[in-house]
């Protein structure tokens, strides 16, 4: 069924035009900045985006408006707002359609959330593929200094205000908040250990809150449309609309602008249009590959974070991925540990050596060499993982483990009694 | 600008030298093609670091031109949405027109063909990036008219 939903976030987005600041003011561009900067003290927006209930987009569906409130007052130290433009969990490409439609949004959002937490500099860590997006955000951001949106005195007010933007170089762990500050810093991307989190100890050892894009969009449009809009949406611990992110086996992969809560189902047959070649579903991973995978009947799930954390898995970043029926679900996993293998920066032995050695069995057993014991022996790695590490880089492989060979034991076992894959010619993705 | 002009700007954006590591080491890659000794001696200069500190920090980003690559980039994306859709075949099929056996550059120099992890385009998969541009729903015949396009190029150079 489709649901009753005007989109927001997305609604100029057909315009070939929406990312220039002209269109952006034309449209009501920061006048919510103006508005907050000149009629509301900093302490009034936290509160008012804590009673929003917004919940982050990055993937942890942390309260922005209560991790904003825990940097400390008074310290005499810089704060720093960074905003997370990585993007990298298969499947997601919400942040960059955003940053290629609405760049002024997002630098809204910015001066909205780093003068509510007393913020003067703030970054932008995009990418370092993301070529394209950076030069359309640098040239947005230079219009906005411009046209006195930032730099000193914001808006014609007493706030000031720098946005550098930053440019990663390719590392799925820069993503990860402390990895990000450290990658800022011109190291290599380690992630570090919590606590101390970024908001007490963080870029320069000094108070830093880390969010996501679509977090800082969403921040925008929530002080333009009123908490009302944003909690009649949604559920009411997941509220306000959600970038889903379309892919895989479905006939019209794209960006939807929906509800949180929407049903999986309705999701990838009435906005997916169903799998491409009227195809049966095998499976459909629900939120970025780190997240878990769902069978074909268990598709009435409804996509908040509760629901799926009920079932083990995560929301992530609600991005769908639609296997069909003649995918060899051996061979998609392989396919995701090799990623996470890939990526793992090599601090903690568990993740490194356990996303390694989970690579290596699955890549035997869909070559026809698995063992009896290889399933079990799989799965205790994958339980080893978890907590075990200074980041969850470990927990975004255990989940997909623990779920594909859940949900598709006798797939797995025929692999290692027939000794090989019964579908190789139609899956062959690694190879 | 110069490239020490924008190393300093570089540099003045952020409250620690290091800061703008990153940075300048994609300056100093347009200036000498790829991240070599000459360039990573030269960032540690910049930097007040060493040699040794720059090295271990670009060799955990995939992103810089290592020195053994060829002048253009071909990276296919073969994570997971990518590779439900048809990935491997057209990674082969690029391997199979550039005759790459067993290395990854072709002997010209010219061409450097890697598979990529995700690359945040999944809506447009097969994604490959060329260089810096992505091109989505990818197939042989738009990657070879590009190769063919810099070959033509590159030979009247
Ligand atoms: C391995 C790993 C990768 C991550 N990658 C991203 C990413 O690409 N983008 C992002 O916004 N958050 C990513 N996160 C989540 C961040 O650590 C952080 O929670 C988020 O940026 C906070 O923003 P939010 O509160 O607005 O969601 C990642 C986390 C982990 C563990
Ligand atoms: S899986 Fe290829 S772009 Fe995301």
């Amino acid at each position: 069924m489709k649901v009753n939903y005007k989109p927001v976030l997305t609604r100029f987005f057909s315009d070939p035009n929406s990312h220039r600041l002209n269109f952006y003011l034309q449209n009501g561009g920061y006048k919510q900045a103006k508005r907050v900067l000149t009629e509301m003290k900093p302490e009034e927006v936290i509160d008012f985006i804590k009673k929003s209930n917004l919940r982050g987009r990055g993937g942890a569906g942390f309260s922005t408006g209560m991790k904003w409130s825990f940097i400390p007052k008074n310290l005499g130290k810089d704060i720093y707002l960074v905003c997370n433009a990585d993007e990298s969990e298969p499947g997601t490409f919400k942040d960059r359609i955003l940053i290629e439609n609405d760049p002024h949004a997002l630098i809204e959002g910015i001066i909205i959330a780093s003068y509510a937490i007393g913020a003067k500099k703030s970054f932008i860590y995009i990418r370092g593929e993301f070529v394209e997006q950076y030069k359309i955000l640098n040239n947005a951001i230079q219009e906005s200094y411009v046209s006195g949106y930032l730099g000193k005195n914001v808006c014609g007010t007493n706030y000031s205000l720098d946005i550098i933007l930053h440019r990663g170089a390719g590392a799925y762990i820069c993503g990860e908040e402390t990895a990000l500050l450290s990658s800022l810093e011109g190291k290599r991307g380690y992630p570090r250990i919590k606590p101390p989190f970024p908001a007490i100890k963080g870029l320069y050892e000094s108070p830093t809150i880390v969010n996501n894009v679509e977090t800082l969009v969403t921040v925008k449009h929530i002080f333009e449309n009123g908490i009302e809009w944003f909690t009649s949406i949604g559920t009411p611990k997941s509220p306000g609309p959600k970038l889903y992110c379309l892919s895989g086996h479905v006939k019209k992969p794209g960006l939807y602008e929906l509800p949180l809560g929407m049903q999986l189902k309705d999701l990838v047959f009435d906005y997916g249009g169903g799998v491409k070649n009227d195809l049966r579903v095998k499976g459909v991973i629900p939120g970025g590959s780190s997240s878990g995978v769902l069978k074909d009947d268990e598709l009435d799930i409804i996509m908040d974070f509760e629901s799926l954390m009920a079932k083990g898995m995560i929301l992530g970043t609600a991005s769908v991925i639609v296997l069909n029926e003649n995918v060899c679900m051996v061979d998609a996993l392989w396919n995701i540990a090799r990623f996470y293998h890939h990526e793992s920066c090599g601090q903690c032995t568990p993740c490194r050596e356990g996303s390694g050695w989970i690579e290596k069995l699955l890549e035997r057993i869909e070559r026809g060499h698995g063992t009896k014991d290889d399933l079990k022996i799989m799965s205790e790695i994958a339980k080893n993982m978890v907590g075990r590490t200074i980041c969850v880089l470990a927990d975004a492989l255990a989940i997909p483990v623990e779920h594909f060979v859940k949900r598709y034991f006798n797939e797995f076992e025929a692999h290692i009694l027939h000794k090989g894959c019964p579908n190789r010619q139609l899956a062959a993705s690694n190879t | 600008m110069t490239f020490d002009q924008r190393i300093k700007e570089a540099l003045d954006k952020y409250p620690t030298k290091n800061s703008a590591l990153l940075p300048i080491l994609y300056i100093l890659q347009e200036k000498y093609g790829t991240i070599s000794q000459i360039a990573i001696e030269e960032a540690a200069k910049w930097t007040d670091s060493s040699p040794a500190f720059v090295y271990g920090v670009f060799s955990f980003y995939t992103f810089y031109k290592r020195e053994d690559e060829g002048k253009y980039r071909i990276w296919v994306c073969s994570t997971i949405s990518c590779s439900v859709c048809g990935c491997k075949s057209l990674y082969e099929q690029i391997k199979n027109y550039l005759n790459l056996n067993g290395v990854t550059t072709t002997p010209d120099g010219l061409f450097t063909l890697k598979k990529a992890e995700c690359l945040g385009a999944c809506e447009i998969a097969p994604v490959v990036q060329f260089e810096d541009e992505y091109i989505g729903n990818a197939d042989i015949e738009t990657i070879k008219n590009k190769i063919e396009l810099i070959r033509t190029n590159e030979s009247k150079l």
